[in-house]
């Protein structure tokens, strides 16, 4: 894992001082509330409905168990009990005080957390794939590509007023978990036949109110000009970006307006005018960070561990979670574990104190002290040896951390919505746990396959819900929650926008309606064809017809 | 988001201390229960409210008092959206937090 050094302590901590004088001074009333609101945003301190929210960034969603370990006390001391993972891999803290958070600040520092640029109109924490460093479907590890980022991305001075928040994305695998084509910046990791290993330059995917799937503006670029062509990239939007309007500033309206061959033009332009220079990545600088990513010390194991092969057999529940939770590692031996945050009936990405400290305590145990954080809300031990398979799931059961619907129905992204979030018109967690309830039984959950629902309680789309196979947008209707149902929407490789199905649902009647649009599909799938196939295959009819009974 | 509300109308806060959600009482104080909220029957009046209400944002005691459409019920001021009822009460999934838990209404302390 990365370790700051000198440089990266000094400017977190200055940072800390610097804002508990800040909050020293509006408590005194020495600043007002709109002197005051921009400086706290910068530290990740938001007002929400009931109390403060605090921010904290994960860069890249990795921990160690040391952090989380750290997470979880503050969860207790400063807050209530628990933590909120969300969809950019980020943790949220729900009640902490406003006295208190240059503390909680000084306590991240100590195991080089922070909360910088989790909010704002500047480049916010970079996000990767949870299993990067694991998989062995990546060309390579894209972790020091996104630390680079960080660092380069960190306080730039250029770039603290851009005319919106600005989200970069990174993944080094052809299966993306990293949904870089809904980022304003995605970065895909990849062996060109001719040029070797490049980067091909994703701009102006997103959600929020005008989604968009992110064109290509570049195939292929030399890892060595990452940041000047970032840095390209920042300008053309920095200057030209829309600052007038703010449901217009993001870059993807710009990349839209201008369309993908002129903005890129414009990027290739200023590219021009910096590349080779200052922004170049000294080869000794990369190595010093790629060296912070170095494989942990595996130990040399059988391809496929006998123990584990014996479990699967013998013990049906064993099975049926690692068939959800187990992904292949590229470590002989080993496996790629998640941890589902999604308990029946439970709140997506909640976690208790108790149970981030039972999952550090895992990690050491199992896992090389290694976390990660995914985009979907769940937590990730990267580095499990199938020998420790049945332990570590032991474990988990002890802490109700060993539901096995990772990928299935249940396993549903929501923000936090009208619960908790000024910015909400509707809530969602409420409306995930009841569809969780319903479909409630595995065998079912099995049967229907791989379904991703995504929730969101407002325009804003933080519960990625365009995204979604089935994805949910609630909205606020003469002061009463309705919920839109949009389907067939894909955050991966086969990125797709949903389409609105029709005219939304009540509170009471939206889990009705996705049943009815599940059991749709279950009736019209042809053998082994997932819920996305089959909906790309038949299109919208077939589920209207289900759920107003007009094709 | 401001909207235009026409009928009877209480003001809404946070604390700035620890961002708790206060209602404007007809003594000058704030309290944690819209019951004991000051119930404005129009929007001149509650212009008038929400005017002194603002003084104690400029002292630095709460954040953003605002103004939201009430109505009675029991006789007592109640918000009628449902977003203020879930800040009046707390997480609709989590009844374990906010003021719902403990039932801790009335005058607050702090102020």
């Amino acid at each position: 894992m990365y370790r700051y050094d000198d440089y990266d302590h000094a400017l977190v901590g200055q940072r800390i001082e610097e804002f508990r004088g800040q909050v020293a001074r509006r408590l005194s009333g020495e600043l007002t509330e709109d002197q005051f609101k921009p400086l706290r945003l910068m530290n990740g301190l938001y007002l929400q409905l009931h109390a403060y929210m605090l921010r904290v960034a994960i860069p890249y969603g990795t921990l160690s168990s040391d952090q989380m370990r750290k997470l979880a006390h503050i969860a207790r001391v400063y807050d209530r009990g628990y933590g909120h993972f969300t969809t950019r891999q980020n943790i949220q803290y729900n009640w902490p005080k406003l006295a208190e958070t240059p503390d909680i600040l000084a306590e991240l520092a100590e195991v080089e957390m922070h909360a910088l640029q989790t909010s704002g109109n500047c480049i916010r924490n970079v996000t990767s794939d949870q299993f990067a460093g694991a998989t062995a479907e990546e060309v390579e590890d894209p972790r020091p590509y996104a630390e680079l980022i960080r660092q380069w991305s960190t306080l730039h001075p250029e770039f603290s007023f851009l005319p919106r928040k600005f989200k970069i994305a990174v993944t080094g695998a052809d299966n993306d978990r990293a949904a870089v084509r809904f980022h304003d910046i995605g970065l895909r990791l990849y062996d060109h036949p001719e040029h070797g290993r490049g980067f091909e330059i994703i701009v102006g995917g997103g959600m929020g109110r005008t989604p968009f799937v992110g064109p290509t503006i570049r195939e292929f670029l030399p890892r060595e000009h990452l940041l000047s062509y970032l840095e390209a990239i920042l300008r053309v939007y920095n200057e030209y970006g829309r600052r007038d309007n703010i449901y217009k500033a993001r870059i993807k309206i710009l990349v839209h307006e201008l369309g993908a061959d002129t903005f890129a033009k414009a990027v290739e332009e200023e590219w021009e005018r910096i590349r080779d220079g200052v922004l170049t990545v000294p080869a000794e600088e990369f190595d010093r960070i790629v060296a912070f990513f170095a494989p942990p010390a595996f130990e040399t194991l059988p391809d496929r561990s006998a123990a584990y092969r014996q479990a699967l057999e013998t013990d049906p529940a064993f099975a049926a979670w690692t068939s959800r939770s187990v992904a292949a590692h590229k470590q002989p031996g080993y496996a790629i574990v998640t941890i589902s945050l999604k308990p029946i009936g439970g709140i997506p990405g909640d976690a208790s104190d108790v149970q981030m400290e039972a999952i550090a305590d895992m990690a050491d145990r199992f896992s090389l002290a290694e976390i990660r954080v995914t985009h979907e809300q769940n937590l990730v031990l990267p580095h499990v040896k199938q020998d420790d398979l049945v332990a570590l799931w032991q474990a988990l059961a002890e802490h109700g951390l060993e539901t096995a619907n990772a990928g299935l129905v249940s396993d549903i992204i929501a923000c936090p919505g009208l619960d908790y979030c000024a910015l909400a018109n509707a809530r969602s967690i409420p409306v995930a746990q009841r569809i969780s309830e319903r479909f409630a039984d595995l065998a079912r959950q099995q049967d229907i396959g791989d379904l991703k629902i995504k929730i969101s309680g407002c325009i804003n789309a933080c519960g990625h819900h365009h995204a979604g196979h089935i994805g949910i947008l609630g909205v606020d209707r003469k002061g009463v929650e309705n919920y839109q149902i949009v389907l067939g929407g894909s955050g991966e490789e086969d990125a797709s926008i949903g389409e609105l199905v029709g005219p939304g649902f009540s509170y009471d009647d939206v889990v009705d309606a996705v049943e009815t649009v599940v059991n749709t599909y279950v009736g019209l799938r042809r053998k082994d064809e997932s819920f996305l196939q089959a909906y790309r295959r038949v299109g919208p009819a077939p589920f209207k017809e289900a759920l107003y009974g007009t094709a | 988001m401001a909207r235009k509300i026409t009928g009877p109308q209480i003001v809404i806060a946070n604390r700035l201390l620890d961002g708790a959600v206060v209602f404007f009482t007809p003594s000058g104080k704030w309290s944690d229960d819209p019951a004991d909220a000051w119930l404005a029957p129009d929007t001149d009046q509650a212009r008038d409210v929400h005017e002194q209400a603002l003084a104690d944002e400029r002292a630095n005691l709460v954040v953003e008092p605002t103004l939201i459409a009430a109505e009675l019920r029991d006789g007592k001021p109640w918000p009628i959206r449902n977003r203020e009822a879930i800040r009046a009460l707390g997480p609709t999934v989590r009844l374990d937090l906010g003021y719902q838990a403990d039932g801790r209404h009335g005058m607050t302390e702090a102020l």
